[in-house]
Order: C-alpha cells, then sequence, then structure tokens
C-alpha cells in the first residue's frame, strides 16, 4: 500500500484511514465524538436495521428474472412474520405445506436449485438478486446439468436449501442470502453451495462466498467462483469443510 | 420437587434445573430452548421457590449428571467444602441478603469464593435487581497481573480490538496506533482473526511484538485464534495470552472442539515459555449466554446458568482475562436492550463472585432490537459495577465481526465520568509518551507521539 506523506514527512493521525475502514481517527470534541461523526455512525445503523426489516418485494424479483428468460417460484419458509423469523432461526429453515406442494412435482437428480433467500438483508436479495442470478445462470451453463425454476423463498435461512433439495432430490443446491447487515455493508450477498442437500446436511456440508456487494466480490467474481467449487464438488462428489483439503 | 403456594395456585417445579430456568428473567434464548415460565407469575412463583432452597441442596442435585457431563464433575470435584463453612447453612434468598449486607465484604467474599458453584452464583443472580448485581459486583477486586496489572480498584482498562476484514497487519495497525493515542489496550491488544492460519497468526503477533518493544509498552498482545492453533506456533511466534471460547456443557466444548484436558496442556505449554514474568496467568477466555443452545447441546438448562458454568472451567484455570461477549450472539437469545442489558450485568456479577477477572464486551447486533442508547447505559452500569475491562473498538464499529461494541471514546467517558485511570504501569507509559497530560488528560499532538505513528511508514 502506498502511503501519503504529509509534508513534515510524518504520518498525521488523519492518515491511519489510509490503512484500514475501520472509523480511526474520528474527530472529536473533549473525549466524545463531533456532532457529524456520531450523526455519520447512527445513519449507519438506521441502514443496517433498515435492511433487516424491510420486507421485500419478491413479485418484482420473479417479474425481473422473467425479463430475462428465467423462470421462477415464489415460496415461503414455515416463518410466517419477520419477527417469528428473527426470533426463532430454525422456523427458516424449511419451507411451508404449501410451498411444499408447489415444488413436490420438480423431482430431478441432475439438476441445480438455486434458492433466493431475503436472509438478514432483504434489501440485498432484492437490489442484487436477479443480476446475481443472470449472470450465475450464464457461468453455470456450461456445465450440462439440469436447472430448477429460481426458488424465490421469503423468510429463508440457509439451510431452507437442505429442505427443498430433500424434497426435489437436487444434486445441488445453491443458496443466495441476503447476509446479516454490517454498519459500513447493509446490503450484501452471500452464497452457500451444498452437494447432495438433504434435511441431515449440517454447516460442514456447505462451501460459502461471501461478501458480494458492489464493495466487495463482484457478481461476475462470485459467480465464476461458485461454478469452479460446482465443478470440485462433482470431481471429488463431496462439499464443505472436506472439499477444502482438495 | 420444588413447589410455591401463591392464593389462586400451586406452582410445582420439578427438579432444580426446572426451577433455576422458570425462576429467570425473560430472555428469548430461553423462549427458544422451551425452558421458560409460561406467565410472570409462574416466573416469580419460581423466585420465591427458588430463594428458599439451600445451598447445600446444590451440592446434592446437580443440573446435568456427573457421569455424563465433565464441567459438572469438575463443579463438584473442585467444591471447597471448608470455603463453603460460612455459607453452608443460608438459602438462596439468605446467600443474597448475606451478600448485600455491609459487614460482608470484598476479602470475605474472596474467602467464600471457592465454596459458591456455579448455579449457587447463577441461582442467587436470578433473584437480584440490577440495582443488587452492582452493589455486590463493585465491591469484588479481582486483580491479575501480566506487564499491566489489571482489575485494581479505580481503574479501568480495555482491549483493544483492532479487526481487520482481511487480516491485513497495516490495518490492524493503524487501529491499534489510533486506540493506544486513546489510552486504550492496557488490559490486552487482542485481533481476531479472519483466517485460521499459522503463519497469519504468527505474523500478527510478530507486528505486535515489534511494536511493544520498539515502543516499551507494558502491554499484552493475543490473537483469537482456536487453542490447538496457538498450541502448535509455540516455538516460531511471541505467545503472551492464549485464548479459547467456552461453553458450559461438555457436549457443547465438545462441539467447539474444547475438552478440559486439552486446555491444561495448552495452558502449561504457554506458561512454560515465561513470558508473563509476575504470574501464572497466561489464558483469555470468552464465554456467552446463548452459545450452549446455539450448538443444541443445552441439556434444557437455562442459557444463564449455562454460562457461569462456563465460568467453572475458567477459574480451573487461574486466567488472565475473562469475557462475556454479551450481545454478539444475536436476538434469538437476547432480543433486545433490556434483556442484553440484564445479562451483562448478571455475567459479570456471577464471574466477579466466583473470582474471576471479568471483563463484558458490551455489544449488539443490528438484527437484536437494540441500538446505541442501550450500550451507552450498559457501559455506564459496568463502570458502576466496577468491571475490570470492556472492549475498545475503532468508532463502536467492528468491520471484520460486523457488530457494534465500545469505542475508544467510550473508554475514554468512562475514565472522565467516574474518575478511573488506565491500569498503573500502562498509565505511566501514556504519560512518558505524551498521550495523557500529567493529570491524566488525553493530549494532541507532540513529538513522541509523530514518533508512533510513524511506526506505520
Amino acid at each position: 500500500m502506498s502511503i501519503k506523506k504529509s509534508e513534515s514527512s510524518l504520518i498525521q493521525r488523519s492518515e491511519l484511514k489510509q490503512f484500514t475502514n475501520a472509523r480511526v481517527a474520528l474527530r472529536t470534541s473533549g473525549v466524545s465524538l463531533c456532532t457529524e461523526e456520531m450523526l455519520a455512525f447512527k445513519l449507519a445503523h438506521a441502514r443496517a436495521v433498515d435492511a433487516v426489516w424491510t420486507d421485500w418485494n419478491s413479485t418484482t424479483i420473479s417479474n425481473e428474472l422473467k425479463s430475462l428468460g428465467i423462470e421462477s417460484l415464489l415460496i415461503e419458509s414455515e416463518a410466517g412474520s419477520r419477527l417469528h423469523y428473527v426470533q426463532n432461526p430454525q422456523s427458516g429453515c424449511n419451507v411451508n405445506v404449501k410451498s411444499q406442494e408447489i415444488i413436490q412435482s420438480l423431482k430431478n437428480e441432475n439438476a441445480i436449485a438455486i434458492i433466493l433467500a431475503d436472509g438478514l438483508s432483504p434489501i440485498a436479495a432484492q437490489e442484487q438478486g436477479s443480476k446475481l442470478i443472470a449472470c450465475l445462470m450464464e457461468e453455470l451453463r456450461t456445465l450440462s446439468m439440469n436447472m430448477h425454476p429460481i426458488f424465490i423463498c421469503s423468510n429463508g435461512r440457509v439451510a431452507i436449501g437442505d429442505s427443498i433439495g430433500e424434497i426435489t432430490k437436487s444434486k445441488i443446491a445453491i443458496v443466495i442470502i441476503g447476509e446479516r447487515p454490517g454498519l459500513t455493508t447493509p446490503e450484501s450477498l452471500g452464497m452457500y453451495i451444498t452437494l447432495n442437500p438433504t434435511n441431515e446436511s449440517t454447516n460442514a456440508n456447505r462451501n460459502c462466498i461471501s461478501n458480494i456487494h458492489p464493495e466487495g466480490l463482484s457478481i461476475e467474481q462470485a459467480s465464476n467462483e461458485c461454478k469452479q467449487l460446482i465443478e470440485k464438488m462433482l470431481k471429488h462428489n463431496t462439499s464443505g469443510y472436506q472439499l477444502n483439503s482438495k | 420437587m420444588y413447589r410455591t403456594q401463591l392464593s389462586n395456585h400451586i406452582y410445582n417445579f420439578d427438579s432444580l434445573r426446572t426451577l433455576l430456568a422458570k425462576a429467570t428473567p425473560l430472555r428469548s434464548g430461553d423462549v427458544l430452548a422451551g425452558v421458560c415460565a409460561n406467565s410472570y407469575e409462574e416466573r416469580i412463583a419460581a423466585q420465591i421457590a427458588l430463594s428458599n432452597v439451600p445451598l447445600k441442596n446444590f451440592l446434592n442435585e446437580v443440573v446435568i449428571d456427573y457421569e455424563k457431563d465433565d464441567i459438572t464433575r469438575l463443579i463438584i470435584d473442585s467444591h471447597d467444602a471448608i470455603a463453603f463453612t460460612p455459607i453452608s447453612h443460608l438459602t438462596v434468598g439468605g446467600f443474597r441478603d448475606w451478600l448485600l449486607s455491609t459487614e460482608v465484604t470484598n476479602e470475605i467474599i474472596h474467602a467464600v469464593a471457592n465454596g459458591i458453584t456455579p448455579e449457587m452464583a447463577a441461582a442467587v443472580s436470578k433473584i437480584m435487581s440490577l440495582q443488587d448485581l452492582i452493589l455486590v459486583a463493585q465491591k469484588i477486586e479481582v486483580v491479575t497481573k501480566f506487564r499491566t496489572t489489571v482489575g485494581l480498584k479505580g481503574r479501568f482498562s480495555t482491549r483493544l480490538q483492532p479487526n481487520h476484514p482481511n487480516d491485513d497487519n497495516k490495518g490492524i495497525m493503524a487501529s491499534t496506533l489510533d486506540g493506544l493515542l486513546f489510552g486504550c489496550g492496557d488490559a490486552v491488544i487482542g485481533i481476531n482473526p479472519v483466517s485460521e492460519s499459522e503463519e497469519i497468526v504468527t505474523s500478527i503477533l510478530s507486528m505486535l511484538e515489534e511494536l511493544r518493544l520498539k515502543f516499551e509498552i507494558p502491554m499484552q498482545s493475543c490473537v483469537l485464534a482456536h487453542y490447538t492453533l496457538t498450541k502448535n506456533i509455540l516455538d516460531k511466534a511471541p505467545v503472551d495470552l492464549i485464548f479459547q471460547s467456552i461453553a458450559g456443557t461438555q457436549k457443547a466444548n465438545e462441539s467447539f472442539g474444547v475438552n478440559l484436558h486439552e486446555l491444561q496442556e495448552a495452558n502449561d505449554a504457554v506458561l512454560s515459555l515465561n513470558r508473563n514474568p509476575y504470574s501464572k496467568q497466561v489464558f483469555y477466555f470468552e464465554t456467552g449466554q446463548g452459545t450452549a443452545l446455539s450448538a443444541n447441546a443445552n441439556a434444557m438448562i437455562d442459557q444463564q446458568t449455562c454460562e457461569v458454568r462456563a465460568y467453572a472451567v475458567a477459574r480451573k484455570f487461574n486466567p488472565f482475562l475473562v469475557n462475556s461477549v454479551v450481545g454478539f450472539i444475536g436476538p434469538e437469545y437476547l432480543y433486545n436492550g433490556k434483556q442484553i442489558i440484564r445479562a451483562g450485568l448478571e455475567d459479570h456479577f456471577c464471574g466477579k463472585l466466583l473470582g474471576l477477572p471479568m471483563g463484558i464486551d458490551v455489544c449488539y447486533t443490528n438484527h437484536a432490537d437494540c441500538d446505541q442508547d442501550d450500550m451507552d447505559n450498559l457501559n455506564t452500569l459496568l463502570a458502576a459495577a466496577n468491571c475490570n475491562f470492556t472492549m475498545a473498538v475503532p468508532g463502536s464499529d467492528d468491520i471484520m465481526l460486523q457488530y457494534q461494541s465500545t469505542s475508544y471514546n467510550d473508554a475514554a467517558y468512562v475514565r472522565k465520568v467516574f474518575n478511573r485511570k488506565p491500569a498503573p504501569e500502562f498509565e505511566l507509559w501514556l504519560k512518558k509518551m505524551g498521550i495523557f497530560n500529567s493529570d491524566g488528560e488525553l493530549t494532541s499532538a507532540n513529538e513522541d507521539i509523530k514518533k508512533l505513528l510513524n511506526h506505520l511508514s
């Protein structure tokens, strides 16, 4: 990293900001943050909270995908409400009865299931979801595998992919999900990939690509990484932490 | 069987485990686990029944079987019957009154500490108000010593937490220097690594060691990697403190890859480096309510009792620092500011009562119903309770762990409002460097500070 030296050739405290995105060298009054810094922090927190609690519009995403020639299905977890979802993580891990009926008929053992879930940042899924899916579908085309329609799942957690995998007998589940928002990145997506997903799958069976947002990992990079991971999973017939040592 | 007869209803509680759970002030994790009281009245009925339970009962009725759980075995086998004698005739309610009485001083509490089991501490805390938790905790002075002395009355220390999302050495150093210029870091400079890599952990520790030696800073450093990793690098890295997250059941610890025998080996291995000139305290533990439940290993015990059982593990190793990361785990365990604040004060009180050098990570995630006002409250209440240390994160925003904790400014606020000083060795260094003036106030730039900043170039 190149360092911009001040005139005296010594580093000034304010120059610490060159080295990290952490909130260093904040301006103060006495021991406290000055007004501008204090309000900037509150604004960042407000955005992060809004990212958790703002409902998404899954129909809009479905329409966006349709205009790109991509089929999708709207489904829901067992959570029922956002509040219940936040307080009971397990309720976001299974599809509800109505959604089970919708996907029941889709069994295919050579298919990839892509699930877009709101997770803890519905805004992230709303903003970036359809673009990421379009890019990912393009990448995955070379794998010559069947694709399920995209499952757009409200109040879903990462393990919703296992529940869907169990019902559809899919070869691969890719869960694209809004990540728990941080102050600097309230709109970040994560991607969790599992080989042979079933209700017995655990976090140890998944591989994760995280931090997908305009200032982090790009949609193109993430899609490409995902394809490479799937190729590796199919080659070694395993996923999760066991894949890391291959 | 325990029972409370109220005018309209008789409440029965089938075991001490159930009674403890039902007596626990409301929190989302116990609701999630299905162990909480079914009504407010049942909760108070349980508290009434619990207040009448003799402390002696806790030695005969355990919350997980002795045969099934190594922490239960540790608690029972290490119980000091002689230390217990002065309180052995008391009920839980009587124990609360005893702790609050003016005659019971720091020395008296220390003398009985090894006679108090985690379940006794948890039980009494459940029938204490926030004010009680503060009043008793502030009496208890637990002092530990490495290159700095932490926990003395009139002192307030911080763990400087300069995390970076890519483990970038210069990024970590920039946050470290900014924190030192705020007078932070006297408990430890501790980094949570993104990567569990021996090379990266060694590189961060070596960088901090160079800083320490160059500027003769009385400080300790720690990279919070799994203890098995730290144990592997002792021949090549300057390891002051060994870190581990621990929980309150054997099964939960197993899910973290933790066992008591290996913790002992790791402790002994770090001690053999002889880097602590003043004591045999080389462990840094972290805990947090909800940990056991998150590993599906709570054994139907309420999350606060599980938490205090983890302190039995910590106590076995005479640690330098113990930190409950109270709001990190998320709203499914502690839903809002009210629940986080109470949990923070409970953890601090119970830890101190058992003789541990407690610090609290005053923190929350963005999906909890909580904001900076709640953190200001807890930070202030913990200062009143004489908490040994809190975290110091640049601008409260941990850009690696994605949560909010206390800031450099929050530490300076506590020092000012409560007239607290950093650890004495560190205070002297701050004055020598001109970071503090002779009155202990933060100063702005001078030549030595410029030298410190220039360490980055």
